[in-house]
């Protein structure tokens, strides 16, 4: 008995061991990062993997508040809306298909549609750099808030994700307010969206986050740095004279930590959100 | 209230046909069970003329006017789910005036309307509630009052009580119907309980694969099953059925011999030619045990139910599948095993031909069953 007491101890230390050894892995890039933004380009050569800073150097934030000619406020101003825009319409247009789908699976087309869905999460974005140029051009949207807002509400997750759960309401609930003589619209608005409310938000979190790091739609779709987001501000900062780790990892800091903090907070809802299709399915 | 006709009423599911062509006429204020096994199409049957389903063929009419086209919404029907379907968002007085503010009704009337049907179903006291706080008998009281406040033609309800306990299922029963005393509405009410059906309904409507198999009162359906299928449902414990062949018939009596051991003679006029096989059917009630060894049938006691007042007690005879259940009045202690006489009372026995069909004679249906109910 106490023999395996003992083995057990060993093996649930070895997995702690393992375990933290995994969360250094994954957390020093983040440390780096923000320790790097207080050092000089210097201090950071002569020794990277320092843990903390010799002192702190907030020169690159004061660096960074113009880059290429624009104001830091306007790349996060575009991130923000952009952001939120473009998932808030995906949101909402993706309810009112999944809902449709729920509520009619047999309409013809709709698997087809789903099935396509699926295939464009399969691939890579890197295939769709000239077709989306075409579109958006074509279109007249390019160069555009409305092109970029327009590709990245395009998110077929959030499609799959509210069909799953659309497909958990009991179908009675439906039938009853057809019943009592609810439309098809009241029915949405007045039935299912409001009991759909938290995974509506899990599903704006989730999207916030897919969208926040986008980066190569922006960059085909904008024509002028005016429309960049901090992602591509970050991306535009490697330029053919040199890297300045500092003010990179100042902007990297900018652009991540928020979003970081974002998902702390709110990762039980996100994490939720994915497992609640795989059960419910 | 209002009194529906289903002519030729047909539904299929692709190439299932779920229900067969059937006729049915419920009339006003009539309370109507429709009863069956699972798969025997009696929910759809209900979905089906509450407009949840599009029919495939034949009409359904509500005071004569066909609604087949008409959305579910006009037909002026409203539904009890059995998983109550209330919506969760909402307050139960929310709930039950969801209908009325779809319809637009000025809000005087609304609240009039909820707190009449609150008042019927005593439920004034939670209308400030939400349908989680509520127990499963309290939310189902709430699902009939949201029916109740849309004042509906026909009452639709489909398996109600099956999501509560033994105890406030039968509570919930006398509710029902003494809702349908106090509304005299029209009701619908499915079910695969047949203590439900005989309990509630003016009539029951028994299905099975899609085919009604018989229509009539509880006491109709017990007395004078129409096959050896409802006569199997109708009846808990339900109908012992014992093989045997036409030795005899004429006087008005048919005599049957048993395959068990022993003879039956019923009071038959129309009875099956000499020779052929035959299936008898006596319900629990019409068994007795004891008596002389030559009048009666031997059997083996498998096991006995002690209900307090009366004791089942299950046989096992020669040449039948399943036990023969006895219905004892008393407390009466058999040890399994024990050999016993079993005695038939050939006026409650049922005879049915090599097709299931009843053989009865048309002006008596068991007279002395009949009277004794």
């Amino acid at each position: 008995m106490k023999t395996r007491s003992v083995k057990d101890r060993s093996v649930a230390l070895l997995a702690w061991v393992f375990m933290a050894g995994v969360t250094f892995l994954f957390l020093y890039p983040f440390w780096w990062m923000i320790v790097s933004s207080f050092r000089s380009q210097e201090a950071m050569l002569l020794e990277p993997t320092r843990l903390l800073p010799e002192s702190f150097n907030t020169r690159a934030y004061g660096d960074i508040q113009t880059l290429g000619g624009v104001k830091l406020w306007l790349y996060t101003f575009n991130s923000v809306f952009i952001t939120v825009a473009a998932t808030l319409i995906a949101v909402g247009v993706t309810a009112l298909g999944a809902y449709a789908l729920y509520r009619k699976p047999d309409l013809p087309g709709f698997r087809f549609i789903q099935f396509g869905f699926l295939m464009t999460m399969m691939y890579p974005a890197m295939l769709l750099v000239i077709p989306v140029y075409l579109v958006v051009f074509q279109l007249g949207l390019l160069g555009t808030y409305a092109g970029i807002i327009l590709f990245l509400s395009l998110m077929p997750i959030l499609f799959l994700m509210l069909v799953q759960f659309f497909r958990s309401i009991p179908k009675e609930l439906i039938e009853s307010a057809k019943m009592d003589g609810a439309s098809e619209m009241q029915i949405f608005r007045k039935i299912v969206l409001p009991i759909s409310k938290p995974i509506l938000a899990t599903v704006f979190l989730i999207g916030f986050l897919l969208n926040w790091k986008q980066w190569l739609p922006i960059l085909v779709i904008a024509t002028s740095p005016d429309q960049y987001t901090l992602p591509v501000a970050l991306l535009s900062m490697n330029t053919e004279l040199g890297i300045d780790f500092q003010a990179t990892m100042a902007l990297a800091a900018i652009t991540t930590v928020p979003i970081i903090v974002l998902f702390l907070f709110t990762q039980r809802r996100v994490i939720g959100g994915f497992v609640a299709g795989a059960v419910k399915g | 209230m209002a009194k529906l006709n289903l002519n030729q009423l047909s539904k299929s599911f692709g190439p299932v046909e779920v229900l067969k062509p059937m006729d049915l006429e419920i009339t006003d204020g009539e309370f109507a069970v429709f009863v069956g096994p699972s798969g025997c199409g009696k929910s759809t049957l209900l979905r089906t003329i509450a407009g949840l389903e599009e029919s495939s063929g034949g009409d359904i009419l509500i005071d004569g006017a066909r609604v087949n086209d008409t959305d579910s919404s006009e037909r002026g029907l409203s539904m009890v789910f059995q998983n109550y379907a209330l919506y969760p968002h909402m307050t139960i007085f929310e709930n039950m005036a969801f209908g009325l503010r779809i319809a637009k009704t000025p809000k005087d009337e609304v609240t009039r309307r909820v707190n009449k049907a609150a008042a019927i179903l005593k439920i004034e006291h939670m209308l400030d509630r939400y349908p989680k706080t509520l127990s499963g008998g309290q939310r189902q009281r709430v699902a009939i009052g949201r029916s109740i406040v849309r004042d509906p033609k026909i009452f639709l309800f489909d398996e109600p009580l099956s999501n509560l306990d033994a105890e406030l299922r039968v509570q919930m029963r006398i509710e029902i119907a003494r809702l349908h005393e106090t509304l005299g509405a029209t009701m619908i009410y499915v079910t695969h309980d047949q203590v439900e059906a005989m309990t509630l309904a003016d009539k029951i409507v028994v299905l099975k694969d899609g085919r009604i198999e018989q229509v009539g009162s509880p006491l109709d359906l017990y007395n004078a099953p129409a096959n050896r299928f409802v006569a199997g449902f109708i009846g808990s414990p339900g109908m012992n059925f014992l093989d045997g062949t036409v030795e005899g018939a004429g006087n008005g009596q048919c005599c049957v011999a048993l395959a068990c051991g022993g003879h039956v003679a019923l009071p038959l006029r129309d009875a099956p030619a000499v020779g052929a096989p035959v299936t008898i059917g006596v319900r629990p009630e019409h068994v007795s045990l004891g008596g002389a060894a030559d009048e009666g049938v031997a059997a083996t006691v498998l096991l006995t139910e002690q209900l307090g007042d009366e004791t089942h007690v299950h046989l096992s005879v020669k040449g039948s599948e399943g036990a023969i259940v006895a219905q004892v009045r008393g407390q009466v202690k058999l040890r399994s095993g024990t050999g016993v006489t079993m005695m038939i009372a050939p006026e409650g026995c049922h005879l049915f031909d090599e097709t299931g069909l009843a053989r009865r004679d048309p002006a008596a249906a068991q007279p002395e069953i009949a009277a004794a109910s």
